[in-house]
């Protein structure tokens, strides 16, 4: 959809969007913005591997009706074999509509679900992609965590196959000392019409809170996601991002974390796993601007077929955050000679008491270590599934979450098999 | 009987050549070392006979067991008894030495037709050869060979034979790098494998492992041929003598 195509969609039935004339207005500011940035593509250097230009010529619907029983049923259908992976609270989307029926709320004291709207949220339509996401936003889920969380709060969105084009936001608020998990994943009915979820994801760390994101996103092959998550952290935060990408036909993932106090840390790592003509871009942005602030970035991409992974890594470390410690690692492996990886790792450093580290690699399975398998009495195809488990492995077994790692495991193990070609 | 019959072998490794005729005859139960300077195709020995592909056998022949070596892959050389200790074991981050020895020792089982290792014995008989290699018990957990040290890599390719308990047993250089303790581990592992029906070819650079291990035949390796052959006492005069004399003897036959 052309910027304007998408201006006529808002003239035509923004009026069907919730809200009062003050959130129209906002929303109507907000397109303005969109329509001066457009679609994001190759010409803003944060988009230099992947380009939406061409969503110009698809056509999205924003206006996913509610969910008729139809759709409901296969909703329901689907999440009968995606059970639950711990005894949290359950919050399910469908075409990005909530849908209470479908969900499960469990008592936590220290856990307030609320329903997000416009008025709820700070505002930092900064990029298109955010801008967007205020211009149609219907609902997300507002959560907060005043204690320590009995069980991880699981979010699920499910799409219906019917080229819906979902805005959704979240924000996740962790008061002072507070603790919990959030596990978010993405599961799709196989559709035949190409859809778009667009996710803004806001997470406030207060002092001494620890918050633990994990996310799955296992789309059928037809879905594009675009997701940002921003957060910020206080005094002695602690978050640990982990997600793991196996769907989608074009996904860009960002994560923008601001490190705003001090002894703040921020893990993120990250296990892609692309086929086909699927299209992954991972963007962190680590921003370190108090002192004595941690950061982790690992992020590990298998790519097969004519599949690309992107990754780009940045850190910035602020004039006066002195006593940093920032490393970044991203390591590929080319299972195709059709496949591509891009890594690009982006440094600004303007204090002087820093250490930092950084590391790519882009490689194919090793073929002294194949070789030593096979003299061991193991077949070259066992073999390159091995050592390809081994090189998800690094990252799947930094998961703390056992129900949410083992998840985890078994969306790629399934995968691996189709994937090295011995399925 | 013959177990390995190696004739007229000539292999190429990056278009220079490296083995040029090299003829081997080892028995059942037999024990052979060859010896040999560096670059004489030692080690080329040792990986073409575990089934190495970028090597290039230009002429020749190895029949094992009577059958054509040549024609099978490097896992069916493995299930068929055939088994390679690396001068360098290879590291393998993320796969796990337990893991690695079962997969090793089911795919045999599974060649022969016999069922999968019940997981409490494969445990005890781990444990047991474990202790014949005085390894620790973490070790278990470990990835292959991640962060070894160089006798550990050593003593866990001896771990790794006893465990698969192969026909040919190559053990390529498996005793340089260690030091006195770590050779009695692993000549006293090599020991307890001798067997009528088992062989082995020591390669090695160094007669003192032949001192533990008392082979049957001695040979010396250079320029890519078996020049001569004798007992532990050809290893000894090696030993004190070097090898230049064998080279001056081999080119005036």
């Amino acid at each position: 959809m052309s910027t304007a195509a998408i201006r006529r969609a808002f003239e035509d039935r923004g009026h069907e969007l919730p809200g009062t004339a003050q959130t129209h207005a906002q929303r109507r500011r907000a397109l303005d913005h969109f329509g001066e940035l457009g679609l994001p593509g190759r010409r803003i250097e944060a988009w230099h591997y992947t380009d939406l230009s061409s969503f110009a010529d698809k056509a999205f619907d924003f206006f996913a009706p509610v969910p008729d029983d139809a759709a409901l049923d296969s909703a329901a259908r689907l999440l009968a074999s995606h059970a639950p992976i711990d005894s949290g609270t359950r919050i399910v989307f469908v075409d990005g509509h909530r849908i209470e029926s479908l969900g499960d709320a469990k008592a936590d004291p220290s856990i307030e679900i609320l329903p997000l709207t416009l008025e709820s949220t700070a505002l930092a339509d900064d990029s298109a992609l955010s801008a967007l996401n205020t211009v149609f936003l219907r609902e997300g889920a507002r959560v907060r965590v005043t204690g320590r969380a009995q069980a991880p709060i699981e979010l699920v969105f499910v799409g219906t196959g019917r080229g819906f084009a979902p805005q959704l936001k979240l924000a996740i608020e962790l008061a002072a000392g507070a603790e919990a998990t959030a596990i978010v994943s993405f599961i799709d009915v196989a559709g035949a019409d190409e859809g778009w979820l667009n996710l803004v994801t806001d997470l406030t760390l207060g002092e001494e809170s620890a918050l633990t994101l994990y996310r799955l996103q296992t789309h059928d092959a037809q879905l594009n996601h675009t997701a940002i998550h921003r957060a910020s952290l206080s005094r002695r935060a602690r978050l640990v991002a982990a997600h793991v990408e196996r769907g989608g036909k074009l996904v860009r993932n960002e994560f923008e974390i601001a490190l705003q106090g001090t002894e703040a840390e921020a893990h993120v790592f990250g296990l892609a796993l692309t086929r086909d003509r699927q299209h992954c871009d991972t963007r962190i942005v680590i921003d370190h601007s108090a002192a004595r602030t941690t950061s982790r970035q690992d992020y590990r991409a298998i790519v097969a077929d004519a599949s690309r992974s992107v990754f780009n890594g940045k850190v910035i470390v602020r004039q006066h955050a002195q006593h940093i410690d920032a490393r970044q690692r991203n390591d590929n492996l080319l299972l195709s000679t059709k496949a591509e990886v891009d890594t690009k790792p982006e440094f600004e450093i303007y204090a002087d008491q820093v250490v930092c580290s950084h590391g790519a690699t882009v490689g194919e399975l090793d073929e002294e270590q194949l070789f030593y398998l096979r003299t061991r009495g193991i077949d070259a195809e066992s073999a390159r599934g091995i050592l390809t488990t081994a090189f998800a492995d690094t990252i799947l077994e930094r998961i703390a979450h056992e129900g949410f790692r083992e998840r985890a495991r078994r969306v790629i193990d399934d995968a691996l098999p189709r994937t090295i070609g011995i399925g | 009987m013959n177990l390995l019959e190696i004739e007229n072998l000539h292999v190429t490794v990056d278009g220079t050549g490296i083995l040029k005729g090299l003829d081997l005859v080892v028995r059942a139960g037999e024990v052979h070392a060859i010896m040999g300077p560096n670059g004489s195709g030692k080690s080329t020995l040792a990986q073409v006979l575990a089934g190495r592909e970028d090597y290039e056998i230009t002429a020749g022949s190895i029949r094992y067991q009577g059958e054509d070596l040549l024609q099978m892959a490097p896992e069916e050389r493995a299930r068929n008894g055939v088994f390679l200790a690396f001068q360098y074991p290879i590291e393998i981050p993320g796969v796990n030495n337990t893991y690695l020895l079962k997969a090793a020792l089911n795919a045999q089982r599974r060649a022969r037709g016999e069922a999968e290792v019940d997981a409490f014995d494969f445990m005890r008989l781990i444990k047991d050869k474990m202790k014949v290699m005085q390894i620790a018990e973490e070790f278990l957990h470990r990835s292959v060979n991640e962060g070894f040290s160089g006798g550990e890599k050593k003593r866990n390719e001896v771990l790794q034979m006893l465990m698969l308990e192969p026909t040919l047993a190559v053990l390529d250089e498996t005793d340089s790098g260690l030091d006195v303790d770590a050779l009695k581990l692993v000549a006293s592992g090599v020991n307890s494998l001798r067997d009528p029906q088992r062989s082995m070819i020591l390669v090695t650079h160094y007669e003192r492992l032949l001192e533990l291990v008392v082979p049957d035949v001695v040979h010396v390796l250079t320029g890519g041929r078996i020049v001569k052959s004798g007992d532990q006492t050809l290893a000894r005069e090696l030993d004190a003598r070097g090898y230049d004399w064998v080279q001056r003897e081999a080119g005036a036959g």
